[in-house]
């Protein structure tokens, strides 16, 4: 009797299982909206000083702003050179691929993405609410607050973390938008060169404003030299060009919303593309719409 | 029979599986390696912000000149934090630096760098500001 009665009771336990997983998610906010709702005031504090940071350097005499953004709109070249002016770029195509698409499509292969496939359109990122644990564990705030020196040790912190990070960490899917960018990089320099190609970034600005913070093109790259093991996860966006070596390739960033930032990916923003200079120590002294070392995405061709 | 019944349940399991979706959390991190350089006559310097996407450790490798001592700082609305400890890392040397850049809501790290000998000689290395695995860890 009661060999015939256990797997019916495995069966019974492994549905039961199933299906409260299934009422526990459904009943659950959102990740995003737990966030919100428990972290407003944190929110607040970051997004305000974030407003303040990213405001754009405006000039005594905005017509020289607009005469520059006017030209700006008008180049034809679309080449810049990297910050050691040993590396040129020229930006050829663009394509723009949402989130929702992107598995889908077959022109950018899995291969060439860094993490070896495709991206999962419904990827999902976990957040941590630093702030809410700090206020609930003093002793936790004083070791972040001290870089580890004060409040307790290490094997402690790291044990509390076990116990309860997963308290405070939610999972969300963030609005994610790939760019593809078809170009030409050339070595112009009289030797060999070993070129980072994440060195290059992508700025979104609204209204004059910088949104969230520069994207590396850390996602796709067509022409790695460096595809396995431990060389791919360091080196993947890494090219050493011989003397007079030119490459044609496409590179790609991912454009993703961070809660931590008012941004908004269903809106029209505008993209710009360079490098960040040398010695730059605030995203305040950067203004990518007026700066000759960054190109608008929008002056470049739509790839069809 | 057994065998058949185990097989039958396994076979349940898997399909409800696929009709609920599970999907699973991923913060890979901003894995990739950039270069630094760093002049020794300098007291100082620094290398660009970049993105930090999770709590992992910094990681850090000389690769020639002098030694250096290193920092990790966090970018906030009064400016650059200090993170971490400060380390002398040598040629060579693979380190995995932990930070509180993340814990404390910062979106942006930085390496700063403070020469240990005066010297007419560059500094060079790579780093990440996120990583996948420890390589000697610095605490």
């Amino acid at each position: 009797m009661k060999k015939k009665v256990l797997p019916f009771v495995i069966i019974i336990s492994a549905f039961t299982v199933i299906v409260s997983v299934m009422i526990i998610e459904k009943n659950n906010k959102t990740p995003v909206e737990r966030y919100l709702d428990t972290s407003q005031t944190v929110e607040n504090s970051i997004n305000e000083p974030s407003a303040e940071l990213y405001v754009s350097i405006t000039t005594d005499d905005s017509s020289i702003v607009s005469e520059v953004e006017d030209t700006r709109s008008e180049r034809v070249s679309c080449t810049i050179l990297n910050t050691t002016h040993t590396v040129q770029y020229e930006f050829l195509l663009y394509e723009i691929i949402d989130d929702v698409d992107i598995a889908s499509q077959m022109k950018y292969a899995g291969d060439y993405f860094y993490s070896g496939t495709l991206p999962d359109p419904d990827y999902l990122v976990e957040y941590t609410d630093y702030p809410a644990m700090r206020k609930d564990y003093p002793e936790v705030d004083e070791y972040i607050s001290s870089n580890g020196e004060k409040g307790m040790t290490a094997a402690e912190y790291q044990a509390f973390l076990n116990q309860h990070l997963d308290e405070y960490t939610t999972s969300f899917h963030p609005k994610t938008k790939y760019l593809f960018l078809k170009c030409r990089i050339s070595n112009v320099s009289n030797g060999s060169v070993i070129e980072y190609i994440n060195d290059l970034r992508i700025i979104m600005m609204n209204e004059g404003n910088i949104i969230g913070i520069p994207t590396e093109f850390n996602c796709y790259f067509d022409h790695s030299q460096n595809t396995t093991g431990d060389e791919r996860i360091h080196n993947y966006l890494q090219y050493k060009f011989e003397p007079g070596e030119t490459i044609e390739c496409v590179i790609g960033c991912a454009i993703r919303e961070d809660p931590r930032f008012e941004m908004d990916l269903s809106k029209e923003y505008s993209y710009y593309i360079g490098f960040l200079p040398i010695g730059l120590d605030n995203l305040n002294q950067l203004n990518p719409s007026i700066d000759e070392g960054f190109v608008l995405l929008d002056s470049l061709q739509k790839e069809a | 029979m057994k065998e058949k019944i185990v097989v039958a349940i396994f076979a349940i399991v898997l399909a409800f599986s696929g009709l609920v979706g599970f999907s699973t959390a991923v913060n890979a991190g901003n894995t990739t390696d950039t270069s630094f350089q760093f002049y020794n006559t300098n007291d100082i310097g620094y290398t660009e912000g970049r993105n930090k996407e999770n709590s992992t450790k910094v990681y850090i490798h000389p690769t020639s000149g002098p030694a250096l001592q290193y920092t990790v700082q966090g970018n906030n609305s009064v400016g650059w934090q200090n993170r971490s400890s400060s380390h002398i890392i040598y040629n060579g040397d693979k380190a995995s630096f932990t930070n509180y850049v993340y814990e404390n809501g910062e979106t942006q790290a930085r390496l700063c760098m403070e020469r240990t000998q005066t010297a007419y000689q560059y500094t060079y290395g790579v780093w990440s500001p996120d990583s996948t695995k420890n390589y000697t860890v610095y605490y």
